[in-house]
């Protein structure tokens, strides 16, 4: 009777807890994949429920190589037309700001020779003046020696000609990349660049990459605005960052987490028996620990607010604690006060 | 659940056993079955339960008298003090019945007694005073333990004794009786043999 009274007593205690009146949504990471296990886990007051971040897209098929090869085989053809037609809807602005200077190289070279070989001499001009500005080197691919000069005398004239300044605002940190250049600088970032069309491109974690073509002196400043990373790109860059060797869930690793999962809240696990943990609130970090997995996202959300922490008196332990110290204070006054009855027999 | 705390509660009672004896030590005999009779100073009080052929007869009447939860000396004077106020009363065991027992003691064990060899005599009163307790669980209060020596039989013995009956008297000093585990000696606060008078207060007591 004693027994079930203390039992009661417990689940009285523990159900006094505060609890959220309805169970509150959390995401569930565990380095990176689903967790069967946690699936099954039930944290009082917590929905759990596993994500999974998006793969890593696959690259388009490599085409450029192909268009370029067709471009050759024109000009080679001695069909000048046809050449610039395929060089022209190689966009070399978007080839530069994916950092593909040498097919950048490559084609702009090529439409400078077709127009050379189609009798457009101002068109040459300005496909050569256009490979020096970008700072390109005349590629090992021939073509017409004369068209050759015409490239070497641009990046001559481009050589001597003064510099001028160059602004690139934006998202403050993003990496700036000039001309297909890796990593230039980072905003905001003032640049030295010779006169002509630049392709300006930037990046940052979060962010979705943008880039512009500016024509200098013309433009003395450029803002690069940027798009919030959709979920593909946050995971892509979240995974990057940890190929770089940086934390998980720092302040930027944790916002890449919440833009790769669109998920408010996110409890990020990793380890095996003893687990270490990341509670993410609305992509900034609201409480970290290690533990073992339910009980560890349960002192989460407790340190993380989610769920209100219950009073000493809520908590099972204590009402065990009282019992256990009830029951050593009753057998302390039982063993003091207790006389045992004496049963006393008289005879001869 | 309850059977082992049965057995707890059953593992803690004390068990204690008290001896009487009829004297000063196991092999002695109080004065109070000793008396000489005041009509006759030479006879003895044991007398009146004489047989024929030598032996003797007698009932032993033992009684638990509740002393009102006080604990007075063992004087006679104490005990009658303690007493006044009637609050002293004969305790029947759990049957409602007194410990009585008619006892018979041949001749041999008789004469060995006058020559102040009790031990037959004192072996033979024993031995059948042994067959039944005279109470399984004492109460748990100061009590005095007295014994009465009568000629009357035990089924005519009733609250009062026949002063003209009587054979000795002894009791003991007042007792809680669960403090004790071991023998308790019962006499006659008397200082000669002419104690008659002492045997009827005895008896009547309280």
């Amino acid at each position: 009777m004693h027994a079930r009274t203390i039992v009661a007593l417990v689940l009285a205690g523990t159900a006094c807890a505060p609890m959220p009146k309805h169970p509150i949504a959390v995401s569930v990471i565990v380095d990176g994949e689903p967790s069967p296990a946690l699936a099954s886990t039930s944290v009082p007051g917590l929905a759990l429920h596993d994500v999974a971040l998006a793969p890593e897209p696959i690259p388009p098929a490599q085409t450029i190589t192909s268009e370029l090869a067709l471009a050759r085989k024109a000009y080679a053809a001695g069909d000048a037309d046809r050449c610039r037609t395929q060089i022209a809807a190689l966009q070399i602005s978007a080839l530069l700001a994916a950092g593909n200077r040498n097919a950048a190289a490559r084609a702009l070279a090529l439409d400078t020779a077709c127009a050379y070989q189609g009798l457009a001499r101002d068109d040459a001009d300005r496909a050569a003046a256009r490979l020096a500005a970008f700072g390109l080197d005349l590629p090992a691919d021939a073509v017409a020696r004369e068209a050759e000069d015409l490239i070497v005398a641009a990046i001559e004239r481009l050589g001597a000609a003064p510099r001028a300044k160059l602004v690139v605002t934006g998202e403050v940190g993003a990496r700036v990349a000039l001309d297909g250049r890796p990593a230039t600088c980072v905003v905001p970032c003032p640049l030295d660049v010779t006169p002509g069309d630049h392709v300006i491109a930037v990046e940052a974690d979060g962010f979705e990459p943008a880039w512009k073509v500016v024509r200098v002196p013309d433009v003395a400043a450029v803002a690069v605005p940027q798009s919030a990373a959709t979920p593909v790109r946050a995971s892509s860059q979240w995974r990057a960052r940890l190929g770089r060797g940086l934390a998980a869930t720092d302040a930027t690793g944790a916002s890449l987490l919440a833009l790769a999962t669109r998920e408010p809240r996110i409890v990020y696990l990793r380890g095996g028996e003893q687990v270490t943990g990341t509670l993410i609130v609305d992509g900034k970090v609201r409480a970290s620990g290690s533990g073992r997995g339910p009980q560890l996202v349960r002192e989460l959300a407790y340190d993380a607010g989610l769920l209100a922490r219950p009073r000493t008196w809520q908590r099972p332990w204590f009402w065990i604690a009282v019992a256990g110290a009830t029951a050593i204070v009753a057998g302390g006054v039982v063993y003091v006060t207790y006389e045992p009855e004496i049963q006393t027999m008289v005879g001869f | 659940m309850r059977t082992l705390l049965l057995l707890a509660f059953a593992g803690c009672q004390q068990a204690h056993s008290i001896t009487l004896q009829l004297g000063p030590t196991e092999d002695t005999l109080t004065a109070g079955f000793g008396c000489f009779q005041d009509a006759d100073p030479a006879k003895l009080l044991a007398q009146r339960g004489l047989q024929q052929g030598g032996g003797l007869k007698f009932s032993i009447v033992v009684d638990v008298i509740s002393l009102g939860g006080r604990l007075p000396g063992c004087r006679g004077e104490e005990l009658a003090a303690a007493c006044d106020d009637g609050a002293c009363t004969i305790v029947p065991r759990s049957d409602g019945t007194r410990f009585c027992h008619e006892v018979l003691v041949d001749a041999t064990a008789v004469t060995a007694a006058l020559r102040d060899d009790l031990v037959p005599l004192l072996d033979s009163i024993r031995t059948q005073l042994r067959v039944e307790a005279v109470t399984l669980d004492a109460p748990d209060e100061p009590v005095l333990l007295r014994a009465v020596a009568t000629t009357e039989p035990c089924d005519a013995v009733t609250a009062a004794f026949d002063p003209q009956d009587l054979v000795g008297c002894a009791y003991s000093c007042p007792a809680q009786l669960d403090d004790i585990d071991g023998p308790i000696a019962l006499s006659l606060d008397t200082l000669t043999r002419e104690c008659e008078r002492e045997v009827k207060a005895c008896a009547a007591f309280p």
